[in-house]
């Protein structure tokens, strides 16, 4: 026999998670609202309350927000076409390679996942230093172009590809190169896709180390020039603060809209940041 | 679907290890050097002999401040597995489909917003003036001459809490999709309330996942600078405003390294759970 719980505490629950979702989406509704209306009813709810997108104009003026974006784009684009490349070879080695000290090399990778970057960030900014390259985009993306999330991902997913299509491929005179491109990578076409969700969407997010190496607004990017919003000389206007956060996120959220299924499966595909 | 072996008898070593050479010279650089180079800097003085002094006065100075640190990222770990858990439960339990659709759509959204972004939300919607106010005030809760700003600790919370919940839930929501049904349909036909059914059958099962989600999420609170430089920079804030302030304003790479190596120490114990129960779990050789 089957238990159904009582009417009043079903409707108990359903109110909670009406109500867990409704709080859940409050701060970004209320940012929207006060992005989208006259200062004046930054704290004022007003059903009738006129629509602006001054608030917009007003923080798209206080900050170089063109080039913060073109700054952002090349940088994410920059470390996954080199992250592609890196991972992909080397997750490929460590999946069908035996080579020796393969063990302890891929540990060391693994080790990277569960390091802070603030740990490192003093030494990186000195060695960015001695390359000259400071305060400019290869800055902020080179330590993070042999992503260990990546090469375990990738190495993941490569082992499960059953070793008959290699087998085939080279019978047919493919080299190791021509196996790796022709075989493995197109398989493995979702699980690139899920981690170029992620890495696009970490890199995108990314602060500290961004906001340490760069101090001109040739290599901000969106994040660390969004930090202007938060000093005093902008003063406390919540509509163009929030209109600004909401610029700077506003290609995240329609990714998530349109890749949503995907951002999803590569979260739980392996239960990683 | 059976894995091949891992070395056909044709491969090489020179072959694999030219492949793995590229990642593995970066990794070098900018990870295994400056991490060395890090823990040496943070046992040594300005002169190069060495020292505890970085510690000495990392401690004397900030102290408190490590502290705040483990006491902010610990109740936000525990909230959140809290959350992740209720959320899991409701969308895998839950018999209203229509709050588990909304739910299931609106928890996520969080977890695209960067941490920047959160903390700026969350400084205009716990600001004295800002909504969360307006609406115990509106709804007669509060009286106007109460209100208070919510931007220190209570702020970091709710910022991480906010930011870091949606990930762990999809995690836990994910493990609790792939139980076999057939073990929750026979605790309910043996008459198991829905309660007993979330903590006797199925958080036993999804634990795993959950330890490692509250894990990464405990490590990746603990690096976070924008939050607590957003919503309480002042005294006391947390490890990583303190790094920031002796690298920014005294060029103190010493003392900087000192309390990032704290910082490790404390993740180290993540560290330690996550290579225990997650990797491991998930057959790395």
């Amino acid at each position: 026999m089957v238990l159904q719980p009582s009417k009043p505490g079903l409707a108990l629950e359903t109110a909670g998670a009406w109500l867990l979702a409704a709080l859940w989406i409050l701060p970004l509704a209320y940012a929207f609202w006060t992005a989208f209306h006259p200062a004046e009813y930054a704290t004022r709810f007003d059903l009738f309350a006129p629509l602006t997108l001054q608030n917009f104009r007003n923080a798209w003026e206080a900050a170089p927000f063109s080039r913060y974006f073109f700054n952002t784009i090349v940088l994410v684009a920059m470390i996954l076409g080199a992250q592609l490349v890196l991972c992909t070879l080397a997750a490929y080695a460590f999946a069908r390679y035996a080579f020796r000290g393969r063990d302890v090399m891929f540990v060391l990778v693994l080790v990277q996942l569960m390091i802070m970057p603030e740990v490192l960030l003093v030494e990186n900014y000195r060695t960015m230093s001695v390359l000259g390259i400071l305060d400019s985009l290869p800055a902020i993306g080179l330590p993070y172009m042999a992503s260990a999330f990546g090469i375990f991902l990738l190495r993941q997913t490569f082992k499960t590809i059953p070793a008959e299509l290699e087998d085939a491929a080279r019978v047919e005179g493919a080299s190791a190169l021509q196996i790796l491109l022709k075989v493995y990578v197109p398989l493995a076409r979702p699980v690139y896709l899920a981690f170029a969700l992620v890495s696009v969407s970490f890199h995108w997010n990314n602060f500290l180390w961004p906001l340490v190496v760069t101090n001109s607004v040739h290599s901000r990017p969106l994040t660390v020039g969004l930090q202007v919003f938060s000093s005093g000389d902008q003063g406390i206007d919540w509509s163009i603060i929030t209109a600004a956060t909401i610029m700077t996120t506003a290609p995240l959220l329609i990714a998530f809209l349109l890749f949503q299924r995907w951002f999803v499966q590569s979260f739980m595909r392996a239960g990683i940041r | 679907m059976t894995s091949p072996p891992d070395q056909p008898p044709s491969r090489t070593n020179w072959a694999g290890m030219a492949l793995v050479s590229p990642a593995l010279l970066v990794i070098a650089i900018f990870f295994v050097f400056p991490l060395l180079a890090s823990v040496v800097s943070a046992f040594q003085a300005k002169t190069g002999e060495w020292t505890l002094a970085n510690f000495d006065k990392s401690f004397e100075l900030y102290s408190g401040d490590v502290g705040y640190t483990v006491v902010i990222v610990a109740i936000s770990t525990a909230v959140v597995g809290l959350l992740s858990v209720a959320i899991g439960g409701y969308l895998t339990l839950g018999t209203n489909p229509r709050a588990q659709a909304v739910l299931r759509w609106l928890y996520r959204w969080p977890l695209f917003i960067p941490f920047i972004v959160a903390g700026q939300v969350m400084r205009t919607f716990l600001a004295k003036n800002g909504l969360l106010n307006q609406l115990l005030i509106g709804s007669g809760i509060l009286e106007p001459l109460a209100a208070q700003s919510y931007l220190d600790w209570r702020g970091i919370v709710l910022a991480f809490v906010w930011k870091q919940t949606p990930f762990v839930a999809l995690m836990v929501a994910g493990a609790m999709a792939a139980i076999d049904p057939a073990h929750i349909e026979a605790a309910r036909n043996l008459g198991a309330g829905r309660l007993r059914i979330l903590f006797g059958i199925i958080i036993p099962q999804i634990r795993r996942t959950l330890m490692v989600g509250l894990v990464l999420s405990y490590v990746t609170m603990l690096s976070v600078l924008s939050v607590p430089l957003m919503i309480n920079p002042n005294s006391p804030t947390m490890m990583t405003v303190d790094v920031a302030y002796r690298i920014n304003a005294h060029g103190d790479y010493g003392v900087a390294n000192a309390l990032c190596l704290i910082s490790l120490v404390l993740a180290s114990v993540g560290a330690w759970f996550y290579l225990r129960h997650g990797v491991a779990r998930k057959g790395v050789q």
